[in-house]
Order: structure tokens, then C-alpha cells, then sequence
């Protein structure tokens, strides 16, 4: 259906892909938020964080206008429905990162990543209902599966 | 499978039920947003409304702990995953909803809840298992209630 993750590893990744799309008229058609803990007999149990996709369409964006971004290790995000016209911009840290787009639309997280969706999640079809993100031993599954933390502690440009 | 949604069409009702649970230790488990608009061939289109739905866990109540809240016409929201033990705060006019739940904040044009089944509260994933659009565009059961007409009942029309 879609196309493997790409992490943004460090500023000058983010500058060079997201920041370099067209966005003008873009929205937020869909996000879905799941944490990495759940509630059991005796306690909160862990598995591998929290994950928040967000289904960005770009209309002027050729030929792909179905971006989603992945936030791994979410701290905080607050969203709308429209973007404003504004261009993202980003601060990109070892673990940690803050992502931009308008007053209403920010992401605070460890890592972020993106990939192409198929042109047809750009439509009405909803994307975020139908596959879930952890399995039932609570690991991520294929495609998110990353090991984001060893790939960022790898870069060397960040602070 | 499911209870239906019980909107929330006056700050009395907001008052009743969301203070007196117990929101120690809760937090968010999923959230949903799904926005009614699309890319179509002539341009952008529009239907239905954009809806915000939020798994809240709370592990002090005793029959039930897994509560969606549904928020139609979302304006903006904010989230984070623990509620640092806040009690709800909110107001409901006519079309209309600010609330708050700690961090997690929502401004929409009404909100509902219902309770769902327990088994959401394990590593079930729970959004994943219940669409909001069918394949026509057309919001699903139980989300496709006439919230603004319910709304727009004078208060004293509306059941508590």
C-alpha cells in the first residue's frame, strides 16, 4: 500500500524533505494517537511507546498528496483541522523533537518520520481505521518497527 | 456491541457526570481524529463533520474503565497522555464545547461519551476495530447522531 518509513534523523533531513514540500492549502485529514501502555491486573503494563500518525494532505504536492508524519515517543501534540497556509518547521535534537505548523498545530516527540501514502488515503477513505500499530504482545509492527533510537544516537550533527 | 453515545447538550449534564468519576491515574490510551474534508478530482471536498475521538482509561472505576468521548466539529484540541489526576473542566453552550481534562483539551461544537467494553482497556487497540466513515462517506453507527438539533433544544426540552 505505501512506501517504507524515512526517519528525520537531524535538521538538515527534515529541511530537505518536509520542509522543502509545497503547502499551501494543506490539511490535517487524519491522526491517530495510541499509547504504548494499557492497564492490566495489578498495575500499568509498558511496550514501545506511544506513536502518533498524522495524514497530512498537500493538494499542490505532485505527483504523491498523502504525507504521514510518525511521532515516536510522544510527549504532547495539539492539532486542527487547518493549517493556515504555514510551512512546517522543526527543531530536530538526539531524542528530541518539536515539530511546527501554525498556532494550532505542534508535535513535541522523540523522533519523527514520514512516507508516502497512496493517493487514494488523500480521498474519503478513512486510513487510521483498519490496521493497528502494536500487536498483541504490544510491539510495533511493520512498517513502524523502527529502531529510531539507535538511528538517531548514530547521527553526529545532533546536539 | 456497544453502548451508544450520550451527547452532552447542557453544562448541567457536563456537571452530573464527568467530575464524579474517578480520574486518578487515568489517561489516554487511543485518540481518533478524523477530519470531513478530501481531496476529490475538482478540488477539495467537504461532507459530514470532522469528529475527535479519545479512549480515556480509568483504572480507579470499578464496573467500567474504558470511556470514549466523542467531539463533533472539532475547532482544535490538545493531548497528552497522562491527566495528572485533573478533574474535568468544561462549557457546553449551544453549539459549543470547551472542555478540559487536565492537558488534554478540546474545542469543538458538542461532545458525547459512552462506555465501552474493558477489553479495550488491555493492548487491544480499539479505534482500529471501529470505522467512523463507511465506504460512501457517511458517518457510521454510533457516531451518526443529529447533534445540532439536540443542541439547539432549549434547555429545559432536554432530558438530564
Amino acid at each position: 500500500m505505501s512506501a517504507g518509513i524515512t526517519l528525520i534523523t537531524s535538521q538538515k533531513v527534515f529541511d530537505e524533505t518536509i520542509a522543502s514540500l509545497d503547502w499551501h492549502d494543506a490539511f490535517i485529514k487524519e491522526s491517530i494517537f495510541v499509547a504504548g501502555i494499557w492497564f492490566r491486573a495489578g498495575g500499568v503494563a509498558s511496550g514501545d511507546g506511544d506513536v502518533l500518525r498524522i495524514l497530512f494532505v498537500l493538494p499542490c504536492q505532485f505527483p504523491n498528496s498523502a504525507l504521514e508524519v510518525i511521532a515516536y515517543g510522544v510527549k504532547q501534540y495539539q492539532l486542527a483541522s487547518f493549517l493556515d497556509d504555514h510551512s512546517p518547521i522543526a527543531e530536530i535534537r538526539r531524542r528530541d523533537a518539536h515539530l511546527n505548523l501554525g498556532t494550532f498545530v505542534s508535535v513535541h516527540a522523540s523522533c519523527f518520520a514520514y512516507r508516502w501514502l497512496d493517493n487514494r488515503f488523500a480521498g474519503f477513505e478513512t486510513c487510521y481505521s483498519a490496521l493497528p500499530i502494536h500487536n498483541e504482545l504490544g510491539e510495533l509492527l511493520y512498517p513502524f518497527n523502527i529502531d529510531w533510537r539507535t538511528a538517531m544516537d548514530l547521527v553526529s550533527d545532533l546536539s | 456491541m456497544e453502548a451508544s453515545i450520550t451527547l452532552i447538550t447542557s453544562q448541567k449534564a457536563f456537571n452530573q457526570f464527568f467530575p464524579g468519576l474517578m480520574w486518578d491515574c487515568a489517561y489516554v490510551k487511543e485518540s481518533h481524529f478524523v477530519q470531513a474534508q478530501w481531496q476529490a478530482p475538482n478540488g477539495v471536498a467537504f461532507k459530514e463533520q470532522s469528529i475527535l475521538r479519545i479512549l480515556f482509561m480509568l483504572p480507579c472505576e470499578l464496573a467500567n474503565q474504558a470511556l470514549e468521548l466523542v467531539a463533533y466539529d472539532v475547532s482544535n484540541y490538545s493531548m497528552a497522555e497522562w491527566l495528572d489526576d485533573c478533574v474535568p473542566t468544561g462549557s457546553i453552550k449551544s453549539r459549543q464545547a470547551e472542555v478540559s481534562f487536565g492537558p488534554v483539551t478540546i474545542k469543538s461544537a458538542c461532545i458525547g461519551y459512552r462506555w465501552v467494553d474493558n477489553i479495550s482497556s488491555g493492548r487491544h487497540q480499539f479505534f482500529t476495530q471501529e470505522g467512523y466513515f463507511d465506504e460512501q462517506g457517511r458517518i457510521v453507527e454510533p457516531y451518526n447522531i443529529d447533534w445540532p438539533s439536540e443542541m439547539d433544544k432549549p434547555i429545559e426540552a432536554v432530558a438530564d
